[in-house]
């Protein structure tokens, strides 16, 4: 272990002798209008056949060999107005570039649009443009950027409505969620039915599903990386707007123009208020039962300081809270539940071909729920409280390499499952629960090196570990990536990548739930483990059109899962109800995507197998009779779904108007129902107490059942209104158009006959939701 | 917590109970081999009971099919007792099995032996069933000593409303498991309350069952509790989490733990402590 590190950088020492007789072009590329940062923006010199892209902070650092000549250096972004700047290669130089949003009018053809997708080694990514996300149909109108990845090959949720994230036939804890450089370890409100993520306040969204670059780790199959907007440096803005279930209000301006800015975005629902009105309007109905009060907010807040134009700060936040709240008067039932991020940022440049990006970060979610009734008292709480230091450096020795190093440190505290039980009388008290401590720390280096015109190739090694109690566990990580140009519109790519993951999330329901438990690896629940290899083809066709092709296999180790009727509460030995298998997926992903012109969107069809298998066979080659589910043999996860298909179309018709739709079709859930059952009475009855007997079902194989295909189309309509203070729309969405009833679950009913007794049992299908017609209306200025 | 989201779903598809968004569906399940489902409970002072029935496909025929071709036989201290078929007819008096009577048929039938099962705790019992078919069952279980209600008592808030708490020990030298039922008005009634919990995180403590303000002057409440094996506490746990299953999205279906191999079911020793209160 010893010589591998000296290994690595004995292998990067020869990039050094290139140094020597280039110049480097360095700077970031933002909005003219507001200063933002463009993240993927592609600067190239088309005369010399050299092209690079915008970090994540909007940095760029273009290394050129000398000349007398005087060169062009293109930017380029979707949806802006493209620059030209001529300059002359004789030293190092920094350049600033504000990029104008494209008038409607302008249809220019950026063919440099597809460069990062053809030329980058990154390949298995998912990118969502925020314009996209905004004019797309949504659920009640709430625009939810979950929801538009899950419209992307290899993305899809757990159930309907849903703002869980399956990835490449991972589970929904294998997925880091990264809001401004901190982990949000609940992405949704509402019990899953909406993400935390107020589209006002973003700026970007990239999920890799593979090839994973080597400054991430800690999850095993997909990074969702969030970047949240800087702040207009240049004028004092707003946006926000109003609809069916929430509003919301985002500010924005310069606190010193051009250096210093601040943003502020809130949200929250009202339906609480409606409901309220209806409790107090039947106070007087003792038939009635009061309404629960439900609700949510979030609030995102940055400030950005530039403090010379070689260092900026960044101090980002997030906190988010659902309340659900019973108050009958006898019994008061509040449950809270919430994300709470901070993040503090130093961007460095050190010398134009050395970046640094250094973060304190602090990152906490809990659940309370709490009871009261009379003089007794209940608590059941969950936590887990992360504080973290990372730096990243991008280096550029030479035109032909791009460096990335760095290192990360996490302390982690758990609160697991923390119960306080009592009389305030003292006449009982209870109190269960336990606290964890973990910590979780990785360094990484990786090369991106152009070999050639054609070739590139992308060597990245990551070390993790995970110190807790009296266990300590590492990982070697590496990373491998190559991209091939067969021509300048055709490129292959192939990937390599193992994660580790060190957090295991308590969960037995499937789904997205506020009480499910961050727990620890430990001396009995190892780290999770994955393998992923990745190959594919990317084809830029015509001018507006880029089609890619992956294909991926993915072995999953140390998977967990849960034993029958395993107790997930209050259980201090919460370890004892895991068991441990493995997993495996394979599929295809096919992705045609239309860019540029009045007619854009994408179609994506995924072909896919996810399977899991839990043996009871530990490392000894014992078989464990506790851990064996479904008799041993493998079985598909619930989200396995062998077809996926999407078709995703907007039409700008004009400066006012625009249409879009969204039609996708999946293979039904794999799900597990009864196939046999038998009646249990139960001992009183033997004794002449005929109380009635319970129906035991009786499940034979784990997820053996198809639910039936799932699709629908959800449309919508913007018009848009130009008054003089700035800019506003109407937003039009049908979701579920054509009033598909997509099955939720499936239950068994009674049937009865006319004297209402029971004669037998009849399958029934539940389906969630119908066609939904939504407005909102939203304003900007 | 699993009523709290049902709820939530409830309010969100609103809308969507008055567009009608069930219905009924004919499903292909594989084919389903049925099997023994045995459930006795042995209790001291009692004679011996055991229900003998088939398991069937999930949506056949409602009626209970008994299994009427059998030798069961039980073992204990080297004396083997013999179950006959013993079918007691179901008087039309009996109105409270209307709702029973299309499951169970006109006839109860079980396997009963009239001597009485003794009171010797920790020691085994040994079942075995044979069918004509040669099919055989066979299970093995322990009859635990009844652990005793220290209180029963009950106080009211200020609306006239009283909650009822029951205290019992644990013992602090085993490893125990309870069923803990509390039931209105008479035995027949299904329960308020029915609980099954182990002393894990509560080792040598007192429990304390309380129930919400809900009870009124004249109300009888019946409270019991079952000191079970762990063998029938497996059973109810995993017999609750796939119930629950079959009617909830986010249930995990499990498969039911029975000590009983050859087929379904319990077969377990019982006792229990029963109090009546009337809140007066």
């Amino acid at each position: 272990m010893k010589y591998i590190f000296p290994g690595i950088f004995l292998f990067f020492l020869p990039i050094t002798l290139f140094a020597q007789t280039s110049f480097t072009i360095s700077g970031y590329v933002k909005i003219a209008e507001s200063g933002e940062t463009l993240i993927g923006a592609t600067v190239a010199a088309p005369e010399l056949q050299k092209g690079t892209y915008t970090n994540e902070y909007g940095f760029y650092s273009l290394t050129l060999p000398a000349s007398n000549d005087s060169v062009s250096i293109r930017y380029v972004f979707a949806g802006y107005a493209s620059q030209n700047r001529r300059i002359l290669l004789n030293a190092d130089q920094r350049i600033d570039i504000g990029l104008e949003v494209k008038s409607l009018d302008e249809v220019l053809i950026e063919a440099e649009s597809f460069q990062e997708q053809l030329n980058s080694t990154e390949m298995s990514i998912s990118r969502i443009s925020m314009a996209e996300a905004k004019v797309l149909p949504a659920l009640f109108g709430e625009v939810d950027i979950i929801k538009t990845l899950q419209l992307k090959p290899g993305v899809s949720s757990g159930s309907e409505g849903s703002s869980g994230i399956y990835v490449r036939g991972g589970g929904p804890d294998q997925n880091l969620i990264l809001l401004d450089n901190t982990v949000l370890y609940n992405p949704s409100h509402l019990f899953g039915f909406f993400s935390t993520f107020n589209s006002d306040a973003v700026k970007d969204v990239k999920l890799y599903k593979g090839g994973f670059p080597a400054q991430y780790g800690g999850r095993l199959s997909s990074v969702i990386d969030v970047k949240m907007n800087d702040g207009n440096k240049k004028e004092f803005s707003g946006a926000g707007g109003l609809g069916l279930i929430a509003s919301r209000l985002t500010l924005e301006g310069p606190i010193v123009k051009d250096k210093a800015s601040f943003m502020i975005s809130g949200r929250r629902t009202y339906v609480d208020v409606f409901t309220r009105l209806i409790n107090e309007s039947q106070q007087d109905n003792p038939e009635f039962n009061n309404i629960p009060d439900y609700f949510f907010y979030d609030f995102n807040a940055k400030l950005n300081y530039e403090i010379s134009d070689k260092d900026q700060l960044f101090l980002s936040g997030y906190f988010g809270r659902d309340r659900f709240k019973f108050d009958d008067g006898d019994f008061d039932f509040n449950f809270d539940w919430g994300n709470s991020n901070t993040t503090l940022r130093w961007n460095h440049i050190f010398t134009p071909r050395l970046f640094l990006n250094t973060s304190a970060s602090y990152s906490d979610y809990e659940y309370m729920i709490s009871n009261e009734f009379d003089i007794f008292s209940f608590e059941l709480s969950s936590r887990i409280t992360d504080g973290s230091l990372s730096t990243d450096f991008t280096w550029l020795p030479s035109d032909k390499h791009a460096v990335k190093f760095g290192a990360k440190g996490i302390y982690h505290r758990f609160i697991v499952g923390r119960l306080d039980a009592g009389a305030a009388d003292s006449s009982f008290q209870f109190n269960a629960g336990n606290n964890y401590y973990g910590t979780e720390m990785a360094a990484y280096i990786s090369d991106d090196f152009e070999v050639n015109k054609k070739l590139t190739i992308n060597t990245g090694f990551r070390i993790s570990g995970f110190a807790s109690d009296s266990s300590f566990y590492y990982g070697l990580e590496p990373r491998a990536a190559i991209k091939y140009s067969l021509s300048d519109k055709v490129s292959l790519k192939a990937s390599y990548a193992r994660m580790m993951q060190y957090l295991h999330l308590v969960s037995s329901s499937g789904a997205s739930l506020p009480t499910d438990i961050w727990y620890p690896s430990n001396s009995r629940v190892k780290p999770q483990s994955s393998d992923q290899i990745a190959a594919g083809i990317t084809i830029q066709l015509g001018e507006q059109w880029l089609l890619s092709n992956e294909v991926y296999y993915k072995w999953l180790h140390n998977q967990i899962d849960f034993r029958d009727a395993a107790n997930l509460f209050v259980n201090d030995n919460l370890d004892r109800e895991f068991v441990f298998g493995k997993g495996w997926g394979y599929g295809n992903e096919f992705y045609l995507e239309k860019k540029s012109g009045k007619l854009t969107g994408w179609i994506g069809y995924t072909l896919s197998w996810a399977w899991r298998q839990f043996d009871g066979v530990d490392e000894s080659g014992e078989v464990i009779a506790e851990d064996i589910i479904n008799k041993g043999q493998p079985f598909h996860p619930r989200n396995d779904k062998r077809h996926d298909v999407v078709v995703v179309a907007i039409y700008q018709l004009n400066k006012r108007w625009s249409f879009s739709s969204a039609w996708e079709f999946r293979t039904g859930n794999a799900t597990t129902l009864a196939v046999g059952r038998y009646f249990s009475f139960g001992p009183d009855f033997f004794n002449g107490n005929f109380n009635d007997p319970n129906i035991v079902p009786v499940y034979v194989d784990r997820n053996s059942f198809r639910m039936p295909a799932y699709h629908k189309l959800d449309v919508g309509v913007v018009l848009k209104f130009f008054p003089k203070w700035g800019e506003s729309d109407l937003t039009f969405s049908v979701y579920n158009a054509y009033n598909r009833r997509n099955p939720y679950f499936i239950y068994p009913d009674n049937v009865r006959d006319d004297n209402g007794t029971i004669i037998g049992q009849q399958a029934k299908q539940v389906a969630l939701f119908p066609a939904i017609p939504s407005i909102t209306y939203n304003f900007k200025f | 917590m699993r009523k709290l989201i049902i709820y939530t779903l409830i309010i969100l598809s609103a809308a969507a109970v008055s567009c009608d968004m069930q219905k009924e569906v004919d499903l292909k399940l594989p084919e389903y081999e049925s099997q023994m489902a045995v459930e006795c409970y042995l209790q001291p002072g009692q004679p011996y009971i055991l229900s003998l029935i088939e398991s069937v496909p999930y949506y056949d025929n409602i009626r209970i099919k008994y299994v009427t071709d059998a030798t069961v036989t039980i073992t204990h201290n080297g004396k083997t007792i013999t179950l006959i078929r013993f079918g007691v007819p179901i008087p039309d008096s009996l109105n409270e099995l209307g709702v029973l009577r299309p499951i169970i048929g006109d006839t109860i039938y079980t396997y009963v032996a009239f001597d009485v099962v003794p009171e010797d705790y920790f020691q085994d019992f040994d079942l075995e069933i044979t069918r004509a078919n040669g099919d055989k069952l066979y299970a093995t279980t322990q009859i635990l000593p009844a652990v005793k209600i220290d209180t029963m008592e009950y106080k009211f808030n200020d609306d006239n409303k009283a909650f009822v708490l029951t205290k019992f020990q644990d013992d602090p030298d085993r490893a125990n498991f309870y069923r803990v039922v509390l039931q209105k008005q008479n035995l027949n009634d299904n329960p308020d309350q029915d609980f099954f919990v182990d002393d894990d995180i509560t080792n040598g403590e007192e429990f304390n069952f309380g129930t919400a303000f809900e009870y009124a002057k004249g109300d009888t409440l019946i409270r019991t509790v079952y000191h079970i094996t762990e063998d029938y506490y497996r059973y109810l746990e995993t017999t609750s989490a796939a119930t629950d299953a079959n009617y909830n999205p986010f249930g995990q279906p499990a498969t039911v733990k029975s000590n009983v191999s050859g087929g379904l079911g319990i077969f377990t020793g019982i006792t229990f402590d029963r109090r009546w209160l009337i809140i007066e």
